[in-house]
This record gives C-alpha cells, structure tokens and sequence, in this order.
C-alpha cells in the first residue's frame, strides 16, 4: 500500500533542487530511457498511442516514488509524437492521428530516398518543438487563465474552420475532390450518439456505432490499411525507381536534416507557438495543432513542394505536434482541466499517487512539476538520439520490397486496432476504412482530406451550435468578440490565397 | 523420535487437518478454498477516471485482504453500458466483480426509453464505496447570492452541461422542472470540468457538478444548491435540496457500488463483502475518497433505494425529454 504522497510546501529553488537531483539517482535515467521507449514504440506502431500507452504504465506506477513515475509519464506523453512520425514517413502510416499531416511531406521525401533525412527533422522537432514549447508555455504561466477562459465555443469553431481549410491545399490541386472527400469524412462522424441532443444517429441499436466510429481505428485504417492493400497490389520498393540506389548516403541525410530543420528559423517558433497555444485550450483535440501549424506554414512558404516532400512543411508539422504536449500540460497541472485526452489519464495518475492537481499543486508539489520538465527535457534527449542513430537503418525499410512490408504492417494494424480498447471490432473498422480508402484513392481522393473532415467536423459542428446556443441563435456572436473576429479574417484570407494563386497560374500536375 | 515416526506424526496430522477443512468447506458451502484463483475487477470506463482509480486502489488493498491478485480490466463503451453488460454476463463464480454504471443502465431505460438489455435488479451489490453528489453552482463573481435569488432570475439562467439526458441535466431538469421554472442549455461539453470552466468563462450563467469533477475550480465557483441530504462541510452555505422542500432529489447521484454478475452465491458474497468491508476503512481508501471530492458511503444511502429512486425520477422525466427534442 503506498503512503500518500506528503512533501509539503517547498521554496521554487528547493523544489527544483529536489527534482534535479532525483534525476541522478540511476534508477531515474533508466525509468526515463524506458519511458521512452515506450512512448516511440507506442506512438510508432499504428493503433497505439499516447493513451494506451499511459494506460499501460498507470497501474504500475502504483506504489513507485510519485517523483520517479513523473519521470516516466514525462517520457511517454513527450516521445509519442515522434514516435508516430516514424511510419508516416516511411510507410505513409501516421502512427497517431495528429501525424496525419506528416504523411504529406515525410512520405513524399521517403519516396525520393530521403527517409532518413525526413527521420532526423522529426527526431530534432522532437527535441527543439517539446523543449521550445515547454519554455513558451512556462513562460506564459501567469496568462493561463486568461488564454484558457478566453477561448470560447465561437473560437473553438473558427479555429477549427482554419484547420478545415487545410483541405483546400491538401488536396493537391483538385479542390473538389478535396472538398467531396471532406465531406465523406464529416458524414462518417456523425455516426454515434449525440450527446448534444441525446439521441442516437445511424446507429441502427448497434452498442458498438453508439459511440461513433472511433477515432484511432478510421485513421489508421483509413491510411495505413488502403496503404498496405496497394502496397501489396503494387509491389515494388517505396523509394522510386528512378532514385539512383547507389548514390544514396543515410548517414550523411541524417546531418542533413539535421541543418535542415535549424534552417527554417522562423517556421520553427512559428510552429512552436501554434502548438503550444493549441495545446493550452482544453477540448481543441491534438490534431488541430498540426493542421494548423501547416495551414499557416503554407501561406509563408516560398517553397514550391510544400505539400510534396518540402523538408519546411515537415518543420512544421512535428515541430507543432511536439510543442503541443508541453501547452497541454499547463492547464492540466495550474488548473487542474486536462488539456488533451491523454493528459486526462495523468490527471488520473495524479489522484493515484493522492495528489490533487490544481493550484494547490503548483503551491505545495511543486517538484513533481519540476520532474515532469526535467523528465521531458531529458527524454527528448533520448529520444532525438535514438532517431538519429537509428534513422540510417529505419530508412532502409523503404527499400524493402513492399509484399514483404505489407503483412507485416497490416498485422500490427490490426494488433494494435484491437488492443486499444480489447474490441474486435475496432480492427474491423480498421479494414472497412482502409477498403474505402484504397478505393478512393484509386479514384484520386487523397485520404488526409477525409481524416480532416473526420477529425475537424464534429469539433466544427459541436462549437457552432454551441455558439448559437448561447447567442440564442445570431450568428452575429462571430464578429462581436475580438478573437473571434481575428480568427474569421485569417481565415478567409487563407482560403482565398489559394485560390488566387491557382487561377493567378496553372494548377500543378496531380502527384502519381 | 525416529525419523520415521515423525514423518509418519506428520503425514497422520495432514490427513487429520485436510478432513477436517474437507468437513468445514462441505459445511460453509464448499468455500474454504474461496478464492484460490485471481479475481477480475470490470470498470465499464478506460484507465484515469474515477471509476478507475478507485478501482485499482480498491482491488491493490482487496488483494491483499483476500490472498488472491485481484486485476482491474477496463472495458469501456457506450458510456459505461457495455461494460455494465459484460459483468453482467460473466460467470456467477465469484471471480468477476466490478463496478457496474447503474445511474447509465437507469437512465438509458427510463429517460431515454430504450430496451434494456440487462435487469439491473438482478446485479449482486456487495458494497457501496463511495458516491459523487451534484450542485448547482454560478461563477463566484455572479450577482446570484443564493437559491432564492436563482429561482427568481428572470429570464431564467442558462445552464452549460455535457448533453441532454446526461446526469447534469437531470439534476438541474428535474429541479427547476418540479419549481415550475424554465432552463436554457449550452450543451455539448466533453465533462461536467470543462462545462465549469464554460461557466467560469461565461458560456452560461450556471451550472452543475459535483466536488469530484471540479474541486480544481472550486474558487471560481459558487455552489448555491446542493444534492445530498446534509450540507457539506466544503461548501456550508448552500442549502439541500431536502431544506429547500425537494427531498426526493437528493437521491441524485452516482454511487459506486462494488457488484457481481447475478447468481453469485451467498456465501461467496459474504466473503467479499467481509473483506472489503475491512478494506473501505482503509487509509488509502478513505484518503481517495476525501481527495476526490467524493462522499464516504453513510448510513442512510441504501444502494437499491437509491438506484430505485433515481429510476422514478427518470419516468417522470422522460415525457419532457421528448418535448426538448
């Protein structure tokens, strides 16, 4: 039975005292190493994720030091993100949802041979996007409750609707199939009972369409299964046969990337404030921050690839996917609101160890917090180092023929689908999704316009509605509040840029 | 003594000992050896929430208690009605116990008038651990001092809550419904938390938690009425529902109640009833229900009669739910 947990208030200088030396205690750098590995092995295998893994680990941290568990959560919440970006560029297989975006450029670039380039941009966004986003959001500390309180239901909904828009240049220059596939994705949603009216939509009385079709499972499906049904029909390697196999170096790409993040300067704090700041407002989902982040990235970028293997694009992407646990974790810990799903299930670990987050959390556990940064600091560490000694051997997977890769792929799927809540029909919806997938993309839909409105819709429509709810049905209430009415004209200007460009020039040719 | 004989002493007194427990077990029932095997814990929720984390503390003390693993496995779905279901149809053995989500199964048959696919009635409930009570708050800053000055808002206040039918709205429904007063609703939050934070933020003019979801908040937050037959000693100035005239809505709640599948034996029961009576009055137990926010179970909270009365409510309220649709 573990005592509850009784430091009592401790100066900021004797807290941080108490968290750093903890670190030297061996057992905290071999409980670090371990939580990382679990983050990346969680986040890289499609299916699992940050709340799976968390879950995983709850229990054992049962009875552990609280100050030694911190530093394990700390590692996990802060590896998944990389970890997922692994076989979405190398497989065209976010290992999260929210790598959904990282698919666009990092696949691109494996395709061209750079997969071990695309690997160490990740592994360094890892490092500079959770530190950098960590520092932003402790910086902010005194604004929380103002960043946090301010961000209504009207916000929420044009926020997302600038997430939306994403899908007007995903789409890869065939806006209507981008749209149309939006909206397939907004109708498969709305599957599931609604809270919001407490009724049931097309669930035909099936326990399991009750609560919608889950999230996790449709994504990957939807990518990694369409991906690996033509993988097999296609067979082949990923790299493209007209790379010349002899010329390519990995270890020397691995610097490469390296140079190659620190050379966006700007997209990287850009990036990194998107994310923390999306992180910070509880009830915006983590996908939002990469869309975004993107979104934005694209209407700076000079470069013409963006959206086809532009290394700035995957700057963007994971550097906001990374910066975006550190913003989570401010509410979470000030003022005790979770600020992502998987920082609900640390809320929980909290109240395991006796603890109760929330302001008294900052005034009387302030090591603990403490622990959680150094945790993730040091984590980063590791993990960054591992995808770059690993990134010349994970690239070569791309040269692997794709009948081989494909079984092996699709068992994990189908694994990990099936682990995340023990139901079998969760793999089921993987394979659905991943038929509808592979279909549709034959038919020249790209899948990420789908998980967008997938993902986006429901957000969308829940805020709006609440937004009409509480302007008793004006819409007015989008223009009358500050930020909201900044949000609204940001974006329109994002939607219409694109289209000003296309007919300002010819559309680029459709990839494949 | 001969090396021998001892043995022989030794092996005569096993037989004799092992006899005598055979008779002892055929006389309790054949449970002498109950449990030789882990016991599996359902909680119809995923790991961090309440259910949860009172789960596992529960099942670490109950293993020790009991001399067998006792393993929490979590299957959530359908808001807490899958999992309910499974436990429901688990083998009588003694060896699956959970929680089941009654306040869901009730709420789902009588608010929501779907067929049930289980009678709650025939769950075994072993122990009421704990139950989470509602209030009625405002921001701390609003000009709503007290109950009376609530009840005569006029226009009447909106209220922000999770959904329809969810238990804060039948909280507040069933309320202001039996006042003869008008709510307006923001729904559509992910938790009664993030509804708070709505309220703090001004999405609405109030609304309504429990201390175990917004103990984090509880300085912004004024309560002004409260679900449960005596005041809290958190919040002393908000008056019950039983001192305002509505004493049937304090049996608004949501107990945690430690049950087996239907057909458990008696006997098997009573030896988990022994063990976590011993266990509920834990340290860590005890620690976790006052940390939470929740109430510790009392003696007038009877289980049945609680799950019975909310049940009624739900009638009552159905044919209104229909008019909100």
């Amino acid at each position: 039975m573990p005592r509850p947990y009784q430091h009592g208030k401790r100066s900021m200088l004797d807290a941080m005292q108490v968290a750093f030396l903890k670190i030297f205690d061996g057992s905290a750098i071999v409980i670090m190493l371990l939580g990382t590995v679990i983050g990346v092995v969680f986040g890289a295998l499609p299916g699992l994720g940050g709340i799976l893994a968390l879950s995983v680990v709850l229990p054992f941290t049962y009875g552990m030091d609280p100050l030694l568990s911190m530093f394990l959560y700390a590692a996990i919440i802060s590896t998944v993100a990389f970890g997922g970006s692994v076989p979405a560029i190398l497989l065209n297989t976010p290992g999260t949802p929210p790598n959904a975006v990282t698919c666009l450029d990092g696949y691109a670039m494996a395709k061209r041979g750079e997969g071990s380039r695309a690997i160490a941009i990740s592994a360094t966004a890892c490092l500079v996007g959770s530190i950098g986003g960590m520092a932003i959001t402790f910086a902010l500390l005194p604004l929380v409750r103002p960043i946090v309180f301010s961000f209504g239901p009207p916000e929420f909904f044009l926020l997302v609707m600038f997430g939306l828009v994403t899908i007007a240049f995903a789409s890869h220059g065939n806006m209507l199939k981008g749209l149309v596939g939006g909206c397939i994705g907004l109708v498969i949603s709305c599957v599931g009972f609604s809270e919001m009216y407490g009724v049931q939509r097309y669930t035909m009385g099936s326990d399991y369409l009750w609560d919608g079709i889950s999230m996790v499972p449709f994504v990957v499906g939807l990518f990694a299964v369409s991906e690996m049904i033509s993988y097999g029909s296609r067979g082949g390697t990923t790299v493209s046969a007209a790379v010349p196999l002899d010329r390519l170096n990995w270890g020397k790409q691995t610097w490469q990337g390296i140079r190659d993040y620190f050379s966006y300067p700007v997209s990287i704090v850009r990036s990194t404030f998107i994310g923390s700041a999306i992180g910070i407002i509880p009830g915006l989902g983590g996908s939002v921050a990469a869309f975004l982040a993107y979104s934005v990235g694209m209407q700076q970028t000079k470069d013409e690839r963006y959206g086809r293997g532009s290394p700035e694009g995957l700057v963007n992407a994971e550097t906001a996917n990374d910066a975006k646990e550190g913003g989570a974790l401010l509410p979470t810990l000030a003022i005790g609101i979770p600020g992502s799903a998987d920082m609900a299930i640390l809320l929980g670990a909290f109240i395991l160890h006796g603890i109760q987050p929330g302001p008294s959390l900052l005034r009387d556990h302030l090591d603990l917090v403490y622990a959680l940064l150094f945790g993730i600091v040091i984590s980063q560490l590791f993990a960054s180092g591992f995808g770059y000694a690993a990134s010349p051997y994970l690239a070569r997977i791309s040269l692997l023929n794709n009948k081989w890769v494909a079984p092996f792929v699709l068992t994990l799927v189908l694994v990990g689908t099936y682990m995340l809540r023990t139901n079998i029909l969760d793999s089921a919806v993987a394979v659905i999704a991943g038929v509808l997938g592979y279909y549709l993309r034959r038919f020249g839909f790209v899948p990420i316009t789908i998980a967008i409105g997938f993902i986006l819709g429901p957000l969308a429509e829940r805020a709006m509605l609440q937004s009409l709810m509480i302007s008793g049905g004006s819409l007015s209430i989008f223009v009358t509040r500050p930020i909201s009415l900044v949000l609204l004209v940001l974006t329109l200007i994002t939607l219409l840029i694109p289209i000003f460009r296309m007919l300002r020039k010819r559309p680029p040719v459709h990839e494949s | 003594m001969t090396k021998q004989r001892t043995l022989g002493m030794a092996s005569r007194l096993a037989r004799n000992v092992a006899f005598a427990l055979a008779i002892f077990g055929f006389a309790t029932g054949a449970n002498a050896d109950y449990p030789d095997q882990p016991i599996e814990f359902v909680v119809p929720f995923g790991a961090g929430g309440a259910f949860d984390t009172l789960a596992r503390t529960l099942s670490e003390a109950m293993s020790e208690e009991l001399g067998v693993p006792v393993v929490v496995r979590n299957v959530p779905g359908a808001g807490g009605i899958r999992g309910s279901i499974e436990l429901y149809r688990s083998a009588p053995d003694g060896y699956t116990i959970g929680f089941p989500h009654y306040v869901s199964i009730v709420t789902d048959e009588h608010l929501r008038g779907n067929e049930p696919q289980i009678d709650w009635e025939d769950f075994r409930m072993i122990k009421l651990v704990a139950t989470a009570e509602h209030f009625i708050y405002v921001p701390a800053d609003s000009p709503i001092q007290s109950f009376e000055d609530f009840r005569d808002m006029d226009p009447p206040a909106r209220f922000a809550t999770t959904g329809l039918a969810s238990s804060g709205w039948t909280h507040v429904f069933a309320l202001a419904n039996e006042m003869g007063i008008e709510s307006d609703w923001v729904v559509g939050y992910d938790s009664l938390l993030d509804a708070g934070v709505a309220v703090v933020r001004g999405d609405a003019q109030a609304g309504v938690g429990g201390l175990h979801n917004l103990s984090g908040m509880m300085d912004e937050i004024r309560p002004i009425v409260y679900f449960d037959t005596q005041r809290h000693p958190a919040f002393p100035d908000a008056p019950t529902v039983v001192e305002l005239g509505y004493p049937k809505y304090a049996a608004l709640a949501s107990p945690y109640i430690v049950s087996a599948p239907p057909g458990t034996s008696d006997e098997r029961i009573a030896v988990l009833e022994t063990a976590l009576d011993k266990v509920v009055q834990s340290p860590a137990i005890q620690n976790w229900i006052e940390q939470g926010g929740f109430v510790a179970a009392r003696e007038d909270h009877d289980p049945l009669v609680m799950i019975a009365d909310q049940a009624e409510i739900f009638k009552a309220l159905a044919p209104f739910l229909e008019e909100q649709n």
